[in-house]
This record gives C-alpha cells, sequence and structure tokens, in this order.
C-alpha cells in the first residue's frame, strides 16, 4: 500500500482539475489552504462521532485551532488528512472523558450520542440507530461516502488502508446498513 | 440473499450500476426472492446518507467552518504584525528609562552636595602684641576658648609668626602684629610636642 504523500494532498478536487488541465500541484499549499481541504473531510467525520451538527461544527472547530498550533506537524505529516483526523478523535475522547469522569475508555466504545434530538435528526434517526451498530471506521466510511468524498480521498483520511481493501470494507458496511435498515422498515 | 449475493449487488452499484442500466446486476436480484428488497433497502440507506451526510445545513456549517479558519488566520496575521511593533515600543520604552536612571544621579549630586561651603572663610584672627604683654600672657587667654593646652597655643602661635620673635620665644616684637592660628590647627598640635618644645626657650 503507498502511503499518501504531501504530493497527493496538494491535488485540488477533481472538477478544477478537469477545468485546468495546465494545473500541475507544484506548490505546497499555505495553511489555510490546506485547512480548507480538511473542512469537507472532518465535518462528515465528527458527524458520525456526535449525531449532530452543533456539536460537530464545535468539535472541527477545536480540531482546526489544534491543527494551527501544530502547523508544522500538519503540513509535514505523512497522512495530513489522517493527522487531522485524528486529532479531532482525540478531542472527541477528550470531551467523552470529560463527560463520564470516572469511565474507563474502553467501556467509551467511541458510539456516537444522540442527546440532541433535532428534527432533522429525529427524520434520519433510523439512520442513526443502524450507523451506530457500525464500527467506528465503518462508521467514517459510510458517512464520507455520503458526503460524497472519493475512495482516494476516503483512504487518505483513514490512513493505513488500501484502496482494494477500503472498497470491500465500504461494500459490507453498505450491506449491513441496506440490512440493518430494511429490518427496521419492515 | 446469501452475503456473498448481498457484497456483489453492493460492489455493483458502487460503480454506477443500476438495476435498470445492467442485466448483470438484474439477474442477480432475480435470482433470489428477496433480492429486490435488497436492493431496495440499499438505494434507500444510500440515499438517506446522502440527505444526511450531504445536508443544508452540513454545507452552511462547511461555509461557517471556511469562515472561522478565515478569521482565525486573520487574527494571527494581526498579532504576527503587531508582535514586532510591541517589542520594538517595549525596547524604545526599557531604553528611555535605563538612560533616565544615568542621567538622574548627576542630578542629585549637583542638587545636593556632600558638603557646602560657606560663602566667606573663618579670617584668622589678628592681635597687635604690647610691648609689655608676652607669649605667655596672650597664650593665657586664648587656651580655655581654644580648649587646648597653654603650650600648644604657644606653640602654634608661633610657628605662624616666626617674623614676629628674635629667635627666641621669649623675646617677641613689638612692632609686628601677631596672627592668631585657628583652633582646628593649635587642636592639630601634639601636647607632648607642644610642651617640649616651649620648655626649651624657658630652661
Amino acid at each position: 500500500m503507498e502511503a499518501t504523500n504531501l504530493f497527493d494532498f496538494y491535488t485540488l478536487p477533481k472538477a478544477t482539475e478537469a477545468k485546468d488541465k495546465t494545473y500541475k500541484p507544484s506548490k505546497p499549499p499555505t495553511l489555510k489552504e490546506a485547512l480548507k481541504l480538511i473542512i469537507p473531510k472532518l465535518l462528515p467525520y465528527a458527524m458520525t462521532l456526535v449525531g449532530n451538527i452543533d456539536d460537530a461544527e464545535d468539535l472541527c472547530q477545536e480540531a482546526l485551532l489544534k491543527l494551527m498550533r501544530n502547523e508544522e506537524r500538519f503540513l509535514n505529516a505523512e497522512y495530513p488528512y489522517a493527522y487531522a483526523k485524528k486529532c479531532l478523535r482525540n478531542i472527541f475522547i477528550d470531551h467523552y472523558r470529560q463527560e463520564l469522569r470516572t469511565s474507563h475508555l474502553e467501556d467509551i466504545n467511541l458510539e456516537p450520542s444522540y442527546k440532541h434530538n433535532l428534527d432533522a435528526q429525529l427524520e434520519h434517526q433510523d439512520l442513526l440507530d443502524c450507523l451506530a451498530k457500525h464500527d467506528e471506521t465503518d462508521r467514517t466510511i459510510l458517512g464520507m461516502l455520503g458526503a460524497g468524498h472519493s475512495y482516494q480521498d476516503i483512504q487518505r483520511f483513514l490512513g493505513g488502508i488500501s484502496l482494494v481493501n477500503l472498497r470491500v470494507k465500504a461494500s459490507r458496511a453498505r450491506a449491513t446498513l441496506a440490512d440493518c435498515m430494511e429490518g427496521k422498515d419492515g | 440473499m446469501d452475503k456473498r449475493l448481498k457484497l456483489q449487488v453492493a460492489d455493483y452499484m458502487d460503480t454506477g450500476w443500476t438495476y435498470q442500466n445492467n442485466p448483470e446486476l438484474r439477474a442477480i436480484i432475480d435470482s433470489v426472492s428477496d433480492g429486490k428488497d435488497f436492493y431496495e433497502a440499499l438505494l434507500k440507506s444510500q440515499a438517506k446518507l446522502k440527505a444526511f451526510f450531504s445536508s443544508k445545513e452540513l454545507t452552511k456549517s462547511r461555509k461557517n467552518l471556511d469562515a472561522f479558519v478565515d478569521n482565525a488566520l486573520k487574527e494571527e496575521k494581526k498579532r504576527s504584525f503587531l508582535l514586532p511593533l510591541n517589542a520594538f515600543l517595549v525596547t524604545s520604552c526599557a531604553l528611555l528609562f535605563s538612560l533616565n536612571l544615568f542621567m538622574q544621579p548627576a542630578e542629585v549630586v549637583e542638587k545636593q552636595p556632600f558638603f557646602n561651603l560657606p560663602e566667606t572663610m573663618p579670617q584668622p584672627m589678628v592681635t597687635v602684641a604690647e610691648s609689655s604683654s608676652s607669649l605667655w600672657q596672650l597664650a593665657d587667654g586664648l587656651n580655655e576658648e581654644m580648649d587646648a593646652s597653654i603650650y600648644q597655643v604657644m606653640f602654634g602661635i608661633y610657628l605662624y609668626n616666626m617674623d614676629a620673635f628674635n629667635l627666641s620665644m621669649n623675646s617677641m616684637r613689638a612692632d609686628k602684629a601677631l596672627i592668631v592660628p585657628d583652633k582646628a590647627f593649635i587642636k592639630s598640635l601634639s601636647q607632648k610636642t607642644s610642651k617640649d618644645f616651649v620648655k626649651t626657650f624657658t630652661t
């Protein structure tokens, strides 16, 4: 499996590439550009963790601040997307720990919490319930696919996973999600 | 529908195939009784995923986060611009303060000297020896005032007015005015030396 190198990280979205055929990614991105590339990936992941948009946005803001503080490490990371994801996940765990105080980390299980049920969440409650039955990686894959990200993007974001393995995992997750939804509806 | 078929259907759908546009996928779905149900559930779950993770709220949140990044980095830029300015101001203030510290003692010395010299210095007392009076008589009237022994006073007057004596302390000239030295000079003379000196003229 090839590591997601910095060159990949600088790649612009496909639509832009298609429009501008002379585009050659040569210049490393500034912190601002890198952060703006990371936001669309972080948001669905945060959604799979917390289950509602408001908390997801807060979580993303904290993660972005952390990335700004660790600019050097973030921009020079082998997997910058995965580094950002890990930052966000750590912040989420910190929050979870603060809430539970005495609970052991293994007991947390990182299942999304759906405490703040809004109208939109009620509408998607069956989906959220089914997502909660998946592990964290599957949830991330499904969330990012739902947000319209490519497998390459998801691979960079997860880090340490081959494209083939990712596709298999995605198919399984889709099938189990459909099974779960079918069961709920039926 | 077994797991293998379900995975195959999910995989085909991932490549963009549908029941309508692909006969292979259609064949798999039609081969089992619950194939259609699974296919519909798969479509529904995908639609729900898309609706949930590509909602308007999420797009709005994304824009909010973009604005957040812009603001945060703008503030950082402002801070990075102000930092050298602040450093310059602090350094110049410190420099001025330290210069002021160096200047202050000179002013203080000028304003408050360690000692004050009187405008008029005390002048030595001048007296004219009468022909009848002797050095002893003169010194006898002064020793109490000078707070010194009579020998000290005599020795002091003699040292100050050597030209007013004819070699000996006993032969004082009447035409010469005697200058009486000040108290400090008299007191600075050793009592013993003064007495011994005076005695050399009396014996």
